[in-house]
């Protein structure tokens, strides 16, 4: 087991390392920690430190794109043990959050099309565009959303986001209720700027028509 | 077929109206989410003051984003505990994982190492090329550019300079060929050249590296010569969509729906 002082680099995470023959985790970088696993080291310390550290977190992430808490389960928990196995991948030149979040929304991503995800099955009823009443004017969004109940917003929301293509869906989750920048969205989906802007602005777009019940103008 | 040249952005914006084009509707995007900067960020700030129809439609995006926040972005402590067997898995981990890892190579080798690592390499290059020229002139004719590989039992065809050929498993193929592929097929398409892939239905076409264009119910793949490291798209009516960004390939699975036949 390691126990001592972690000589963490800012510079290079990975450098000292090899070295360092005792390990603290607990005081060492995520990127440390990655660095102890790109080496083959630390899958008994490392790794069970950064599931305590972000776990929990990456549990709400998952949520937001599945829509179901068991899956979300499954889903980090494969995250974590990729993260072992894709540790030898990362060069430093990314933060371990932004390494880990792109293996995670991978995850989630299979899990969609293998179709494990409860949202997208089916379970959530009522369509948005009826529970909205039809009304189309994007002004009156705010109004209507404040005569539903709370339960029943977060639902018709939910149900709209679900209607929205993978991609779409993805950003406007990392953007929006995960709050993360355009540049962090950009490395883990590996796009350009331009390209996260514009998937960022379509995706709003047919959300809100969606939920103003004009989804058919996309479907024409 | 030439896939088609779109805009990057749609003239019109279909939901904002007033003249906008999409290429405002995404600064304004951009703006709403503090992501301009300088220059670009003044421009859309006094343009949003002056334009009535700019401001009503920021005024919209805003208002629908701040429904999305407040639906959609969890409370805290309105999420379910995490199971016990979730919260146990930390302590699992190691167990769970296969007995061999792969393991990053050493960051910072000797300069003996290094000089002995591209030494090698350019051998190993020089070598390579050598063995493939000798090669390719025993065949004779044009040289192989790339490759196809479908799925067993798929139907792939060739059309090239006019002759239409099948394409079993494994096959070579050169510029300006031609792939038809039917719906149940799964190709993967590797090599820096233009070549063209039509599927009739569901096919699943793995490109590498290349460019997708959906129209009017088919699948069409064109190669541009890209690097390994540009950027790929599946074009789709709905807008532009990044391919699924998987590590070891890129890969398109689009359902397309069949052609409207005419009245």
């Amino acid at each position: 087991m390691d126990a001592s002082p972690e000589p963490a680099s800012r510079r290079d995470p990975r450098a000292g390392l090899a070295a360092s023959a005792m390990f603290d985790a607990a005081g060492a970088t995520d990127e440390a920690l990655l660095s102890r696993l790109a080496e083959g080291k630390g899958r008994e310390t490392a790794l069970p430190e950064l599931f305590a550290r972000h776990g929990d977190k990456a549990l709400r992430l998952a949520h937001n794109i599945l829509g179901d808490w068991h899956a979300s389960e499954e889903a980090v928990q494969d995250a974590f043990l990729r993260v072992a196995e894709k540790a030898h991948l990362w060069r430093g030149d990314a933060s371990f959050n932004t390494f880990f979040t792109k293996l995670l929304v991978n995850v989630c991503r299979s899990r969609r099309r293998r179709g494990h995800d409860v949202l997208a099955k089916g379970k959530v009823t009522g369509s948005p565009s009826k529970m909205l009443g039809g009304v189309a004017a994007s002004s009156r969004i705010t109004d209507i959303a404040r005569q539903m109940q709370a339960e029943e917003l977060r639902r018709t929301v939910r149900g709209a986001l679900e209607k929205l293509p993978e991609k779409f869906r993805e950003v406007l989750v990392l953007r929006e209720l995960e709050g993360l920048d355009y540049k962090t969205i950009a490395e883990i989906q590996d796009a350009t700027l331009d390209e996260v802007r514009i998937w960022i602005y379509r995706g709003r777009q047919r959300l809100r028509a969606i939920l103003e019940g004009r989804e058919e103008e996309f479907f024409e | 077929m030439t896939p088609r040249a779109e805009p990057l952005f749609a003239p019109d914006a279909a939901a904002g109206g007033g003249g906008l084009s999409e290429a405002d509707l995404v600064l304004l995007s951009a703006y709403l989410d503090g992501e301009l900067e300088g220059a670009e960020r003044e421009a859309l700030a006094g343009r949003i003051e002056r334009e009535p129809a700019l401001k009503a439609e920021y005024q919209a995006l805003r208002a629908s984003h701040d429904v999305l926040i407040a639906a959609a972005r969890p409370e805290v402590s309105a999420l379910p505990a995490p199971s016990e067997s979730f919260a146990a898995f930390g302590s699992r981990l190691s167990r769970a994982l296969p007995d061999e890892v792969p393991v990053a190579e050493a960051l910072q080798p000797s300069w003996f190492r290094r000089i002995f690592l591209v030494g090698l390499c350019a051998f190993g290059g020089l070598l390579a090329l050598l063995l493939v020229g000798r090669f390719v002139d025993k065949m004779g004719g044009p040289k192989p550019s790339g490759w196809a590989l479908n799925s067993p039992g798929a139907k792939v065809k060739f059309i090239r300079e006019g002759r239409v050929m099948n394409a079993d498993g494994f096959e070579h193929f050169l510029a300006g060929d031609e792939l038809l592929v039917d719906a149940q097929a799964s190709v993967l398409v590797q090599g820096p050249v233009g070549v063209k892939v039509t599927a009739s239905g569901p096919a699943k076409v793995s490109f590498w590296p290349g460019e997708v264009h959906l129209e009017e119910g088919r699948l069409a793949v064109e190669g541009t010569g890209m690097a390994a490291r540009d950027s790929f798209f599946v074009r789709t009516p709905d807008g532009d969509v990044r391919a699924n960004g998987d590590e070891e390939h890129f890969q398109f699975e689009v359902a397309t729906q069949p052609a409207v036949p005419a009245p």
